[in-house]
């Protein structure tokens, strides 16, 4: 059945390929293919972003609805995984800022915002058991990711959870490497300080688990 | 002792020191307790950072019955696209098929019908089957139906697939002049059909979005 490969041969192509499809003839197949490979890592990236599973679930969707409205504007010279990360990223910028807006608002209307930022990452259950630990631990890191400056978390979200390398990082940024280096170091150390000040709060503060007050927010 | 800069301890915490810079950083790791332990605790931060695994796709519970709408709207889609390609076999112009041997038309129409009847058969039947467990389902259940359901339509996905490629396979054997306006046909009526799983999919997805 050697011509009939031509749908089977959809099975075997480079993303890049794959686009020029989606650019030429509107295929839907092979978009659909795109997705397929990519809503993974583009939703694991929208989530850790965000810091919030239902929002990032809704900016993956939208990143790919955006890719393709955008299908023109890819060049067929670059990699289509550092366009699409740069449409995600950029509307995990967007969410963030809107997500800020409304904090500012907010905290206007109710006159002040005290402390350090990090009081409402005080977390506590007494006793837990291995798995509660586990699911504690994971919301500690979940709410000092979130409280990380956008510079810093990007980079740190794509190099430590997306392994992606510092080069490919610089590529979809647009920016030096020795600067996705410098905002790795810098990030990797707030993100330390932010651990260890929930760590050393989680000791000495027994209070009962509330909500993060930022999740208000987001939510 | 002149230790390495804070950020150039950085690519060798990410595994990607290479060459003459990691040989000496790992040198001064060896006579240096100070980077020792800056290399250590941030080993500890990263490995804290693990903690925080997204689990694929969704996991919390989606309710039994939104699951069944679900089915029941992938269906309906599913059946307009095999129809919808059935009608675009049986009526597409022959532009290009000029001396169009109607005896094999027919005979591909319905071979084309016969397959995609049983195609979608068996979709309707496993569809059928998964709304009667649902129907009895438990809350820890309906993450595992949720998974089925994709299985369902995976495997009905691969089976049009299928059908189509053993179609064209016939048509060659039978006439290789009239390949080419019949695969075009095919080639229509898989699109269309794809497209409407493609749709299918999406719709779950959105409604997948908006549950609570």
């Amino acid at each position: 059945m050697a011509k009939a490969g031509f749908l089977s041969a959809l099975f075997s192509i480079t993303d890049e390929q794959a686009m020029w499809r989606v650019q030429q003839q509107d295929d839907h197949e092979a978009f659909a293919r795109l997705v397929a490979r990519w809503e993974e890592p583009i939703r694991r990236l929208c989530i850790r972003m965000t810091g919030d599973t239902h929002r990032g679930e809704d900016l993956k969707q939208e990143a790919f609805v955006r890719a393709f409205a955008r299908r023109q504007e890819f060049k067929l010279d670059q990699r289509f995984s550092t366009w699409l990360w740069r449409i995600a990223l950029n509307l995990c910028y967007d969410e963030l800022r809107r997500v800020r807006r409304r904090r500012e608002q907010s905290v206007e209307g109710l006159g002040e915002e005290g402390g350090d930022g990090f009081e409402d990452l005080a977390t506590d259950a007494p006793a837990p058991d291995a798995q509660t630990a586990a699911g504690e631990e994971a919301e500690l890191v979940r709410r000092a990711l979130w409280r990380l400056p956008e510079n810093y978390k990007t980079v740190l979200v794509l190099r430590h959870y997306e392994g992606l390398k510092i080069r490919e990082i610089a590529e979809i940024l647009e920016i030096p490497e020795g600067t996705v280096n410098w905002r790795l170091t810098e990030g990797l150390a707030q993100m330390q300080a932010l651990l260890e000040v929930q760590l050393a709060r989680q000791k000495t503060d027994r209070r009962p688990l509330r909500k993060d007050r930022t999740e208000m927010f987001v939510l | 002792m002149n230790h390495p800069k804070r950020e150039e301890w950085t690519p060798y915490l990410f595994g990607e020191a290479t060459g003459e810079d990691l040989r000496k950083l790992e040198n001064h790791l060896q006579e240096c307790q100070e980077c020792a332990a800056h290399v250590e605790s941030s080993r500890r931060t990263l490995a804290r950072m693990n903690q925080w695994q997204v689990p694929p796709k969704r996991t919390h519970s989606v309710p039994a019955q939104l699951l069944i709408k679900w089915a029941v709207a992938a269906a309906i889609v599913l059946g307009t696209g095999f129809g919808l390609g059935r009608w675009t076999d049986a009526s597409a112009p022959s532009s290009t098929g000029q001396g169009l041997d109607s005896l094999i038309k027919a005979s591909v129409a319905a071979e084309t019908q016969q397959v995609f009847a049983r195609v979608q058969g068996d979709f309707t039947n496993a569809l059928a089957q998964l709304e009667t467990r649902l129907a009895r389902a438990q809350n820890g259940e309906t993450r595992q139906l949720a998974t089925l359901l994709v299985e369902y339509m995976d495997k009905a996905r691969a089976e049009d697939r299928e059908a189509t490629q053993t179609l064209v396979g016939q048509i060659q054997r039978q006439t290789d002049g009239l390949f080419l306006s019949l695969r075009k046909d095919l080639e229509t009526l898989a699109t269309m059909t794809d497209e409407e799983l493609h749709k299918a999919g999406l719709r779950l997805t959105q409604l997948a979005a908006n549950t609570p």
